[in-house]
């Protein structure tokens, strides 16, 4: 019923977010679900909850435009700005991935290709998750308790 | 679909308001960023039309400490009301943990009321979810209008599920009930996630 991360989980998901920024060269990075939840993020952007949200609604209406033109998916989307641009891919049925890269920096061809290799070291993660019998949380005394 | 990060001790719901246009979805969102003290909440982001009709969502991210030792996140969504932006309102409503379902009050608003409830009902469907399962809380809303109809009126034609869901009557703009219909719908929700988590 949750999607739930446990401590070596969100461990391995931001090692590989991390490398994906360093070998990219993107200034902030996001994973995030098709409902618009923060899983893990990398870099500088404050604003995460917000493009997550955005990510998730601007992935979901280009999936629909894939459609109307008889495509069963796009593999990512690019919005190109002055000095800024994302790079908004899928990297399994419920993950979506953002990175936003400076013009100076980096280039859309470079982010794509580590997009790809990210997606594979993501699906790996998540199919380990899948096939877990049980959740197991980092403390596993927690339990969550109502705040009066 | 709650998202549990146990490393970062944070819990993030989604949580959707709902209704036909032009009943003060966007308004209730409006007045709690407006309302809210600076630490609890983010941007508010708006993707309307130039007439400042809600196109696509409204979003506002708001904090918590609801549940003990962890950050509890509540991502709150408006959907376009309007009949025609259904596709867009199967998108926003999709992963989504509670819905708040503004009504407008006014007697000749009660077939768009029926319609868009109905329209709510068959999407949560379409998703493998039904109004019955989902943590609910219905907003009566412009209670200050002429022409408003009967609470009781109101529950007979939306509310008559197999259990009544809370009620919260409403001036959006005045900014009455806004607080209470977020403290009813936060409630239920973080109820409901408890109570599957005890369940397994």
């Amino acid at each position: 019923m949750a999607y739930e991360l446990n401590q070596e989980e969100c461990l391995a998901l931001q090692a590989k977010l991390d490398e994906f920024v360093r070998l990219s060269d993107s200034s902030s990075t996001l994973l995030c679900d098709k409902g618009g939840a923060v899983l893990v993020d990398s870099g500088s952007d404050a604003e995460n909850d917000l493009m997550a949200a955005l990510t998730a609604g601007s992935f979901a209406a280009t999936r629909e435009l894939a459609r109307t033109v008889g495509e069963e998916d796009f593999e990512a989307v690019y919005h190109q700005g002055e000095n800024r641009n994302l790079y908004i891919a899928g990297m399994c049925e419920e993950v979506i991935l953002l990175a936003v890269f400076e013009k100076e920096n980096s280039q859309v061809g470079l982010v794509r290709m580590m997009a790809r290799k990210l997606r594979r070291e993501v699906n790996h993660v998540l199919d380990q998750m899948a096939n877990k019998q049980e959740v197991v949380a980092e403390d596993p005394t927690v339990s969550f308790v109502l705040k009066k | 679909m709650a998202v549990v990060n146990y490393a970062k001790k944070e819990i993030q719901f989604k949580i959707v308001y709902y209704g036909p246009g032009l009943c003060g979805k966007t308004t209730n969102l409006q007045i709690v960023h407006e309302k809210m003290p600076g630490d609890a909440k983010g941007k508010m982001s708006s993707l309307a039309t130039s007439q400042d009709r809600t196109l696509f969502f409204d979003f506002l991210p708001l904090k918590s400490d609801a549940i003990e030792g962890y950050t509890t996140k509540f991502q709150m969504y408006t959907v376009p009301g309007q009949v025609k932006y259904n596709s867009t309102r199967k998108l926003v409503l999709r992963n989504c943990d509670g819905v708040v379902f503004v009504a407008d009050s006014q007697v000749k608003k009660m077939p768009e009321n029926i319609e868009s409830l109905q329209n709510l009902d068959e999407n949560l469907k379409e998703q493998g979810s039904s109004i019955d399962e989902m943590p609910l809380v219905f907003q009566y809303n412009k209670r200050d209008m002429k022409n408003v109809a009967p609470v009781e009126y109101m529950d007979f034609l939306i509310n008559n599920g197999p259990i009544r869901m809370p009620v919260v009557n409403g001036v959006a703009c005045d900014g009455e009930g806004v607080f209470d219909t977020l403290n009813a719908i936060s409630k239920l929700v973080l109820h409901d996630f408890i109570q599957k988590k005890n369940q397994g």
